[in-house]
């Protein structure tokens, strides 16, 4: 088992490694050890500075009041409208409007900090596939960098991967060689004052 | 000669605290460099297949990176910030067509020396990817996200 794929599992767990095989390789190798604990780490900071998430309770509490207003809102079609009884004509049109009011506070809360409509992308910029507003929120992926590395973390279909590379061999044969890494940064860094 | 009266005196000096008061309220980059915070470099730059283009706006060490990160792409700088943060703090990157970077410094200085920070990345407003990074000081770290046009959205963050 090679240690980057062990990194690469402890960054995005995939399950496609043997659990047994997994904490073999950990108990063998001081590196990986050292990065899982680093990525253990990580994962307590995640813990206390993820967002709350709304309780099912709350979830169902929600839905069960969108159902109860969808239904309201077919009531009115069940009535029957006397053209001479003026009083109850008011009255269904009053219940028509409470239906309506009913249907658009139950939308509300429902979309309230959730999805927007859906993106308006004009012709000439990139449209990203839309997403649902229920759409499960991404999960977090770890980024544990040495000294001469560089972490890519590739965001695709598929989910994200963590390539680590070693930054060394990037400058060794080119003018870059003595750089620092604090010169590349300030190279980094100007460019943002131009 | 004789010195001003002291009620002149306590109102020159009144007025003296009035004029260097707001002067020493100022935050300047001096004072900043004391606190535990850090300079954080976020930017944003598209890389379409093929080409070797590079944007004149980048400079030749940062192309170098950019082309080891990803070989055979012409790279066009969208934007970059730099700013200096506190805990807590984010540095926050509009990088169009609805896409925000977000990069957040959780710890200046861990155990290991390494600062932490959170990256955050969404799409008109709806959380598209997250990551927590510890990395040295001085390095830059990249976030590849592949468009459907198959260009590349490569965000970088880095910490001083």
């Amino acid at each position: 088992m090679r240690c980057d794929d062990v990194t690469r599992e402890l960054a995005t767990p995939s399950g496609d490694l043997d659990p047994a095989d997994l904490a073999g390789h950990l108990a063998s190798c001081a590196s990986c050890a050292g990065w899982a604990s680093r990525a253990s780490d990580l994962d307590r900071i995640w813990e206390a500075t993820r967002p709350a998430e709304p309780s099912a309770d709350a979830l169902d509490a929600l839905w069960a009041h969108a159902s109860a207003a969808l239904d309201a809102r077919t009531a009115p079609a069940t009535l029957r409208f006397e053209a001479p009884g003026r009083p109850r004509r008011r009255a269904a049109l009053a219940f028509a409007l409470a239906s309506a009011a009913a249907v658009l506070f139950a939308a509300s809360a429902l979309f309230r900090d959730r999805a927007p409509d859906a993106p308006k992308v004009a012709d000439n910029q990139v449209a990203s596939p839309p997403v649902r507003a229920t759409a499960p929120p991404p999960s977090v992926v770890k980024v544990n960098v040495d000294v001469d590395q560089i972490a890519i973390v590739r965001i695709g279909e598929g989910g994200p991967r963590v390539e680590i590379l070693d930054e060394t061999p990037l400058f060794a044969s080119s003018s870059l060689a003595d750089d620092t890494p604090h010169d590349r940064f300030n190279a980094w860094e100007s460019m943002a004052s131009r | 000669m004789t010195g001003p009266r002291p009620s002149t005196r306590a109102a020159w000096s009144v007025l003296v605290a009035l004029a260097i008061g707001p002067v020493l309220a100022l935050p300047s980059p001096a004072r900043a460099q004391g606190a535990p915070g850090r300079q954080v470099v976020l930017f944003g730059v598209l890389a379409t297949p093929g080409g070797t283009a590079m944007d004149a706006k980048i400079s030749p060490v940062v192309a170098a990176q950019l082309r080891r990160t990803l070989p055979g792409h012409s790279f066009k700088l969208i934007q970059i910030k730099s700013d200096r943060v506190l805990p807590g703090q984010s540095v926050e990157l509009d990088l169009g067509d609805g896409f925000v970077a977000t990069a957040q410094l959780l710890n200046p200085l861990d155990p290991n020396g390494k600062v932490q920070m959170r990256f955050d990345l969404s799409l008109m407003g709806l959380p598209q990817f997250q990551s927590i990074v510890a990395t040295p000081p001085d390095q830059f770290n990249f976030f590849d996200k592949m468009l459907p046009s198959n260009a590349h959205l490569l965000i970088g963050v880095g910490a001083r």
